[in-house]
């Protein structure tokens, strides 16, 4: 049995599962290059070890208890480390299908039984009135079963019409455990004491499962007694258990103080006793009940202990149950709510309202907390408290540079540092000399105690005070998290969150991918600048591609032949499928002829976009290439009144969306959104710096914008649509070996992308009537409009 | 609106799976945490977790659902199974295993009061095998008639095509938590537009907490709250669907 699965919180004791089992819902799904629960098993052990690293508020609270301990020089270590890095306790039985399975193999062997190899027939939870089901009969009872029959196997034979009657009760005992009417076969009348002495125990059994607890203790009570009866070692810790569920169905005082009673003897038990090592949960569980103050400071004491037990989770799980209604809430339970900004007392949003109300209520409550933090660090000057208020702050905030001068102040070698110098510099980074910056990161990065995650994370941050294209180039690249999906890599987010891990945004290797931050500087780079990204031999292939072709797509739009010219060229050996149709372009002088040689690569195209997040890399064969055709619409060479802008930098976080956001311009979100560490870090914005050698250029960015349009969308009218003008074009030039297949992409696009005016039946119209032999008119059968 | 001049046999075959009235239909996904559905209109599909398995190297767990579930008289009811791979163990996907597994899933599916299945396990890439494996078996193994509905990853439907194997009536694209390549899915579908794969087009499934600006609604809607649904909620799910 995995360690893990032996910690069983006390409200498991019982079979109880409190929470569910199937990892869903919050906390944040990740980017793939900066995670809140922990990072790969080297990073992770790192961690148990002490080295706290980036405190992160989203991280789950038990990861958050843990960083709170080695915030005050506590330790965690391996053993409760592992088992806090995971959803707790759901796991209680986990091998019953096993023990069920071996139960039907063993009875398989006793003549006269009717051989039952479903396992699934033997059901183990009691369905209940209201939808629900409980455990109630468990692993231990299967295991049990098996050992004992093979015993009587061993000593009797297994055509002993008495171990067959055994069998028979047996099989009674376990029909009970699913709620179904059972009684147990008579007594043969020359049943031998063994029989004798095992039929007491079954009966016993089978009014346990039927829920007559009571009588159930009474019987195991008696068996306690029974100095003959070979069961008589388990007595204490079945009549302990059969109490403790009458205690928990009846909660009355009689029943919990016989319940009580009977876990004392089995604890009292000599050492070893059956069952003795659940004793434990079982005192925790009628002590929550009976004296929860008094379970509550067991519980403190225990994780505030100066080595932490296996056991860790489980008690930290039941400390957390135990707290929900505890006002005010203990330190640490209050620094975990308040470093999420949910301090008690702060505002909670409706979910029925629409977003921006909730963004103003999330808001308050952030700035509530704040405020706590920040009188809790006054009050307490404990870093911890800090950290929390340094998580919290926007760089607007008033209280932002006081924060910012104590984070300076943090030692080195104190557990706090790496949370204060990001969040120091995440602060500053607008308003503190370029040079400074640039300097105090590239130290921390110079450093080799940084886990993945937090590595990436500066990272970010120093591509903000990039020196010119070429560094700024090396900076935009993050190393990719958790790649591996066998869990080879020890990474534990998938337990918490089922997530899906989309393909073809990373190098060949997997390993490595754009951060969310720097596409959405690179999407608000001019032509000029992003092309020269596209040459830069120290990013992977793969990027120069993804980089190239959305520049070249946008240079295509602005009708710059120049940049289409020589981004086609460095496209060529980056696109092997399109080098001829690329080297087309090049060679073709500028004017329609050259225009359709660039539309007919968009036909192809697919995946094609203006920006990194709306693109899709295209992938093996023109056939397979995937994505959907954007309506595409251009503007006439040298038009100013154009609508494009590059996607809300909320696009460039997890779950984020523009639409209904109200006012998602740059102007608006720049100085709230958090495109580095995606809000993991915590509630305060995180306004990111242009390097210098942008900011220079940032008109000409906006200049270039103008003379692009949107796609067509909802009839949005601005410009004229690309596939009309390759619809024209081959429409007059029969003779263009192209011609066909361009008709047969304009249906396709029909298809799958977005166009308008019913290009698509003009398209086969036109293929079937002028090439009706082509192998691309047999390709489109029908067309789509 | 497009004009399709020919219909799969298969597609046409599947699409008598589920009730003729299965276009658009509001599906409330009822998941392990105490759930009443009561205030519900009778029309609104429930999608109740049933059954839980876990298969951890050449093993399997099980168990059935663990809270209360209430649903309207008369609420058309799926049985949801979820699958999972315990990560931290190779899997050892043998053919007792599969079969084992399979005994599971129709054991915690084929419930009294259920009118349909769904298979919810999301594999990864390494392991879709075993998910067709199991969607096959499944089929197999469930009464003539009974639907069979799959989850799906969004990539699965968008920029793959190994789903259009799986032997089930139908296949719901779930457009939420969904990573980092989720963005471009998204404004796809802001723009009008729709899953590459024909065969992702017939449900689709949204979340109380992951807007969409715009989604398809000509199909099975099926929702997810991440918390337990309230009277409110269904009625925001109900007017969403419908405003």
């Amino acid at each position: 049995m995995r360690k893990l699965l032996a910690t069983v919180s006390a409200l498991a004791v019982l079979g109880a599962s409190a929470t569910p089992s199937i990892a869903c819902g919050p906390p944040p799904l990740g980017p793939s290059y900066v995670d809140v629960f922990g990072d790969q098993t080297a990073d992770l052990n790192a961690f148990y070890s002490g080295r706290i690293g980036l405190v992160m508020a989203q991280s789950p609270r038990a990861r958050l208890y843990m960083d709170w301990r080695m915030l005050h020089g506590q330790p965690v270590g391996a053993a409760a480390g592992a088992g806090l890095s995971i959803p707790c306790c759901d796991n209680p039985d986990p091998y019953i299908w096993d023990a069920t399975d071996a139960w039907l193999k063993a009875r398989a062997q006793v003549a006269g039984v009717v051989v039952n190899t479903d396992t699934t027939s033997v059901v183990t939870d009691l369905p209940l009135p209201d939808g629900s089901s409980r455990p109630n009969c468990f692993q231990d009872a299967f295991t049990s079963a098996a050992a004992t029959l093979n015993a009587r196997i061993a000593s009797y034979g297994a055509t002993s019409p008495f171990v067959k009657a055994w069998v028979d009760a047996q099989d009674a005992v376990f029909t009970a455990c699913g709620g179904t009417a059972a009684t147990l076969p008579p007594l043969p009348a020359n049943a031998p004491d063994w029989l004798k002495a095992d039929r007491a125990y079954q009966a016993a059994a089978l009014v346990l499962y039927q829920g007559d607890n009571a009588t159930a203790a009474a019987d195991f009570a008696a068996i306690g007694h029974d100095a003959s009866s070979p069961w008589r070692p388990m007595a204490p810790y079945l009549t302990a258990r059969a109490l403790l569920r009458q205690a928990k169905l009846s909660g009355t005082p009689q029943s919990y103080s016989a319940a009580e009673k009977a876990v004392d003897a089995l604890i009292a038990a000599p050492a070893g006793s059956f069952g003795q090592s659940d004793a434990a949960g079982m005192a925790r569980f009628l002590l929550e009940r009976e004296a929860p103050p008094k379970a509550l400071a067991e519980l403190d004491a225990e994780l505030t202990r100066p080595a932490l037990t296996a056991n860790a989770a489980s008690t930290f799980r039941d400390y957390v149950d135990l707290n929900a209604k505890t006002t005010p809430p203990p330190e640490i339970l209050d620094w975990i709510a308040t470093i999420k900004a949910t301090t008690e007392g702060a505002p909670a949003p409706d979910p029925s309202t629409n977003q921006p109300t909730q963004n103003a209520v999330l808001q308050r409550a952030q700035a509530f907390s704040l405020a706590h933090a920040g009188s809790r660090w006054q009050a307490t000057n404990d870093p911890a408290w800090l950290v929390a208020a340094l998580s919290l702050v926007d760089p607007s905030d008033a209280t932002a540079p006081a924060l910012a001068a104590e984070a300076a102040k943090i030692a080195p070698s104190s557990p706090a540092y790496v949370t204060a110098a990001y969040q120091r510099v995440r602060l500053t980074i607008n308003t503190a000399p370029e040079a400074e910056t640039r300097a105090f990161l590239d130290a921390m990065l110079a450093r080799t105690d940084l886990s993945t995650s937090d590595r990436n994370l500066f990272i970010g941050q120093r591509m903000q005070v990039a020196e010119d294209e070429p560094a700024f180039a090396q900076l935009a690249v993050r190393i990719r998290l958790c790649a591996d999906d066998t869990g080879a890599d020890g990474c534990v987010r998938s337990k918490f969150n089922e997530e899906e891990e989309w393909t073809n945004i990373y190098d060949a290797s997997g390993k490595t991918g754009l951060g969310p931050d720097a596409m959405a500087l690179i999407d608000r780079m001019p032509l000029a600048q992003r092309a020269a990204l596209t040459t830069d031999a120290d990013l992977p292939a793969e990027f120069r591609l993804d980089i190239g072709l959305t520049t070249w797509t946008r240079a295509v739009l602005e009708q710059d032949d120049g940049q289409i010219n020589a981004l086609s060229l460095a496209l060529e050996p980056l696109l092997p499928a399109e080098k001829t149709n690329l080297a087309t372009v090049v060679k073709t002088p500028s004017g329609p002829a050259k225009r359709f040689a660039e539309f007919f690569i968009m036909a192809q195209m697919p995946g094609l976009a203006t920006d990194l997040m709306s693109y899709e890399r295209p992938s093996g064969s023109v056939a397979s290439w995937q994505g959907n055709w954007p309506d595409w619409m251009i503007l006439p060479k040298g038009a100013t009144n154009g609508d494009f802008t590059p996607p809300c930098l909320l696009e460039y976080t997890t779950e984020g969306i523009c639409e209904g956001e109200g006012d998602v311009s740059d102007a608006a979100l720049w100085p709230t959104a958090d495109v580095v560490c995606l809000t993991y870090c915590g509630s305060g914005a995180a306004p990111m710096r242009l390097p210098d050698f942008m900011a220079a250029r940032r008109d000409q960015a906006g200049a270039e914008w103008k003379s692009l349009a949107q796609p067509y969308h909802d009839n949005d009218t601005l410009g004229s649509p690309v596939w009309e003008e390759v619809f024209a074009y081959a429409n007059t030039h029969p003779k263009d070996p192209r011609s066909p297949e361009a008709f047969y992409w304009l249906v396709h696009v029909t298809r799958y992308g977005h166009t308008h005016n019913g290009i698509s039946h003009r398209s086969y119209d036109v293929l079937h009537q002028r090439y009706p032999t082509s192998t691309w008119t047999k390709k489109t059968p029908y067309y789509f409009d | 609106m497009r004009t399709a001049l020919a219909i799969s046999a298969l597609a046409a075959a599947l699409a008598c799976a589920w009730p003729a009235s299965a276009a658009p239909a509001l599906v409330l996904w009822a998941w392990e945490r105490p759930e009443d559905l009561s205030s519900a209109p009778p029309s609104v599909e429930v999608a109740a977790v049933e059954g839980f398995v876990q298969l951890s190297g050449d093993r399997l767990w099980g168990r059935a659902r663990r809270f209360p579930l209430k649903t309207a008289p008369g609420a058309r009811r799926i049985a949801v199974v979820h699958v999972q791979i315990d990560t931290s163990r190779p899997l050892v996907w043998s053919p007792a295993l599969r079969a084992r597994t399979t005994s599971a899933v129709l054991a915690y599916a084929t419930r009294p009061r259920f009118d349909a299945v769904q298979i919810d396990f999301e594999v990864p890439a390494s392991d879709r095998q075993v998910l067709l494996d199991l969607a096959h078996d499944v089929r197999a193994g469930l009464p003539p008639g009974t639907p069979l509905s799959m989850n799906a990853l969004a990539s699965w439907c968008e920029t793959e095509n190994w789903i259009d194997s799986a032997p089930v009536d139908e296949i719901v694209p779930m457009v939420f938590r969904l990573g980092p390549g989720g963005v471009k899915l998204k404004a796809k579908l802001a723009a009008g537009g729709d899953f590459a794969d024909p065969r992702c087009r017939r449900a689709i499934g949204v979340a109380t907490d992951t807007r969409l600006a715009r989604y398809p609604r000509d199909r099975r809607v099926y929702v997810f709250n991440p918390h337990s649904w309230t009277p409110a909620a269904i009625a925001g799910a109900v007017k969403d669907l419908d405003p």
